[in-house]
């Protein structure tokens, strides 16, 4: 008889998309956060500057950005695992899967 | 400044040899695709691209008309703040490519997809959901298309003005233009130029070379914007009076001729890097004395209507910038023609390097239109219409050759967004409605003529459209965007990650996510007579069309029977032979 268990391929995805969305929600809380409290309803003439750029937008937007950028490089170049397309589990079998699943788990869903 | 007197004609030679490029790489790419299936050559590119194309393709359809006019134009009108509009950029890519990217290449692989609609009848095993798909799609490509091709219209007005072959046409289209208020003959003229060009070498060249084209294009706007910035600060550093100068606080009542005072004196200094951001100092001097709140957050709205009313309304409240962050990279995530090219890379090395080359693309083109619109805010350009920031600061910055390549940048980022939707379209009609639908077992002869057939009557189809564009065109754009991301993001994630999704449950997400977001813009409509959406607690209906879109996913999936285990089966697990 045939087992089944989930796709390793499928299991990675799912945690790198998980992860992913973990990251988007810390430079969002971030920037909102620093640029409402340091960029709003404030006198434009206390307005300081880093290279020219206004302190609200440089710490709230540019470093961000950069440190974004070097988080991107090491999620892609480290974190990433680069399982190929012939890893990916090809089409299976239907009539297999018909006939004797035993799945890890329900196959059902949930 | 006149624009359309401006560009000379080095300016239009420097296009002439962009636009030669296009149609040369399109060849290459016909011939390339001889002797292979003709339709995942034609739709796909035979699932191939590497990391460059994927990272030029998808960055350039990203980017379209509205990055090089838009963008520019809100910078120019509102300041700094729109730093914080456009943050979610920062991680644009890894959102929009990370989170679906590696999953959804799989399925497709796994089901033979070739199209977005595809991927859903074969994950599901369902023909009526493959059609639903499919008439949300034409619906919102549409509308998107309408768009930018009255874009591509006016830019190709803009440059094209006192060119002899453009007047000749304009004279042939004036009776035309009589018969539509409102349009001149120079817009039908550039408009019959812009579609010419963009459909001929899309309906030439399919996917492959319309993602080459996109490197070429993603090269150019990159390369464009970075060259800009500098150029625009010296020419602040230039311009404006040292920060300090007493005249500064007394701006109401500088003469020209005070405001840039000592610039003969500036321009023959020797060229060192410390003027640049010395420019950007003089920039915000400048601005305090003369627009203070373009320094600060959270602008103030300059509408007709307020202006009207006399009162403040504000240009990004809070709710909006959490709200835009959103829209950036998780909406960009729901955009049917990144999916596409997420359905088409080669390997998952492919799709890191591509994230993060998008990343740094990104980065050189957003960061540096915001800084040079805002210096742009200081200087001489006297616009019409703050719309002409680009192609007007282009023209003042930087010498006629690189003005001409500055300027192809918005052709570029309007051109890559055109023919990637022109060839969606056309797969929409042939590959998901004709052939699914009526004609499973056409020959491939067909189809290939079919499809080129498709793609020539859609390109001249939409360009009719956009001859006499509706009245709330930026609008429905809008509105067009975030409603296509509201309704495909959650379906399409639910189909990737649960195994328990099902087409109902698909369908019910679909709905919900539309219909959150088209609800809040009727109420608007009845509220204020105008194609404005409705706000509440400050958020985009974008937020609220996505969370229907969850709720509406899971409830509608859990009410329905669990997918045939086959299906799941096949998506999500692996089978080991245990015989014992």
């Amino acid at each position: 008889m045939d087992k089944h268990t989930f796709d390793p391929s499928y299991r990675r995805a799912l945690h790198e998309a998980i992860f992913t969305l973990v990251v988007f929600i810390i430079p969002l809380a971030f920037t909102v956060i620093y640029c409402a409290r340091t960029g709003y309803d404030r006198d434009p003439h206390t307005v300081g500057d880093y290279w020219g750029i206004p302190d609200w937008v440089f710490w709230g937007v540019f470093v961000p950005w950069t440190v974004c950028v070097g988080f991107t490089a090491w999620f892609t170049f480290f974190h990433m695992v680069h399982d190929d397309p012939e890893e990916v589990s090809p089409a299976d079998d239907m009539e297999a899967a018909r006939s004797g699943m035993k799945a890890e788990g329900d196959a059902g869903g949930d | 400044m006149e624009i359309e007197s401006s560009s000379s004609h080095w300016t239009v030679l420097t296009f002439m040899v962009y636009l030669a490029g296009v149609f040369a790489i399109a060849a290459f790419a016909h011939r390339r695709s001889r002797g292979k299936s003709f339709l995942k050559e034609y739709y796909i590119g035979g699932r191939t691209l590497g990391s460059w194309t994927l990272a030029f393709t998808f960055a350039a359809t990203s980017a379209s008309g509205g990055t090089y006019t838009g963008f520019p134009s809100l910078i120019y009108t509102y300041g700094w703040v729109l730093a914080l509009w456009i943050a979610g950029y920062m991680v644009f890519p890894i959102c929009s490519m990370g989170l679906l990217g590696k999953r959804l290449n799989q399925v497709a692989r796994k089901s033979d997809a070739i199209t977005f609609p595809d991927l859903f009848r074969d994950r599901f095993a369902c023909p009526w959901l493959g059609v639903l798909v499919t008439l949300f799609l034409l619906f919102f490509l549409v509308v998107y298309l309408v768009g930018q091709f009255k874009a591509g219209g006016v830019l190709f007005q803009t440059l094209m003005t006192d060119f002899p072959t453009f007047e000749i046409c304009k004279q042939l289209l004036e009776p035309a233009a009589r018969g539509l208020p409102g349009v001149s003959a120079g817009y039908l003229a550039g408009l019959v130029f812009f579609a010419l060009s963009v459909v001929l070498y899309t309906a030439f060249g399919g996917f492959r070379a319309v993602v080459l084209t996109d490197v070429m294009q993603g090269v150019i706007m990159v390369v464009g914007v970075t060259l800009l910035l500098p150029l625009t600060l010296y020419q602040a550093y230039v311009h404006l009076a040292p920060v300090g100068d007493p005249r500064a606080v007394v701006a109401a009542a500088w003469t020209e001729e005070e405001r840039y005072a000592g610039m003969e004196v500036r321009k023959n200094e020797a060229f060192r890097f410390s003027q640049l951001p010395e420019g950007l100092r003089k920039v915000n001097s400048h601005l305090q004395a003369t627009e203070p709140e373009a320094l600060v957050a959270p602008g103030r709205k300059k509408s007709a209507d307020e202006a009207r009313s006399g009162g403040f309304e504000a240009f990004l409240p809070i709710g909006m910038a959490i709200s835009f962050f959103f829209i950036w990279p998780i909406g960009g995530a729901g955009q049917a023609g990144n999916m596409l090219r997420l359905m088409a890379f080669r390997d998952n090395k492919t799709l890191a390097r591509a994230i993060f080359t998008v990343t740094i693309c990104y980065s050189l083109i957003y960061l540096p239109l915001v800084v040079t619109f805002v210096a742009a805010k200081t200087l001489p350009l006297h616009l019409e219409q703050s719309d002409q920031a680009m192609p007007a600061m282009s023209l003042f910055a930087a010498p006629p050759f690189l003005a001409g390549l500055l300027i192809a940048a918005p052709f570029a980022a309007v051109m890559s967004t055109v023919d990637s939707f022109l060839l969606m379209i056309s797969s929409a009609l042939v590959r998901d409605l004709y052939q699914h639908g009526f004609n499973p077992h056409v020959s491939e002869r067909t189809i290939k003529r079919a499809s080129l057939a498709t793609t020539l009557a859609v390109g001249f189809g939409v360009m009719l459209m956009a001859a006499d564009p509706p009245r709330y065109l930026q609008d429905l754009l809008v509105f067009g965007s975030s409603s296509q991301a509201a309704t495909f993001l959650i379906p399409m994630a639910l189909a990737l990650y649960w195994p328990r999704a099902n087409a109902a449950g698909t369908a019910c997400s679909m709905f919900a996510g539309f219909l959150g977001v088209a609800s809040l813009y009727l109420v608007g409509k009845l509220r204020t007579g105008e194609l404005q959406p409705w706000t509440p607690l400050d958020l985009h209906p974008f937020m609220w069309g996505l969370a229907a879109s969850l709720v509406g996913g899971i409830v509608g999936t859990l009410l329905t029977p669990k997918p045939p285990q086959e299906l799941v089966v096949k998506y999500f697990y692996r089978r080991h032979s245990n015989a014992r």
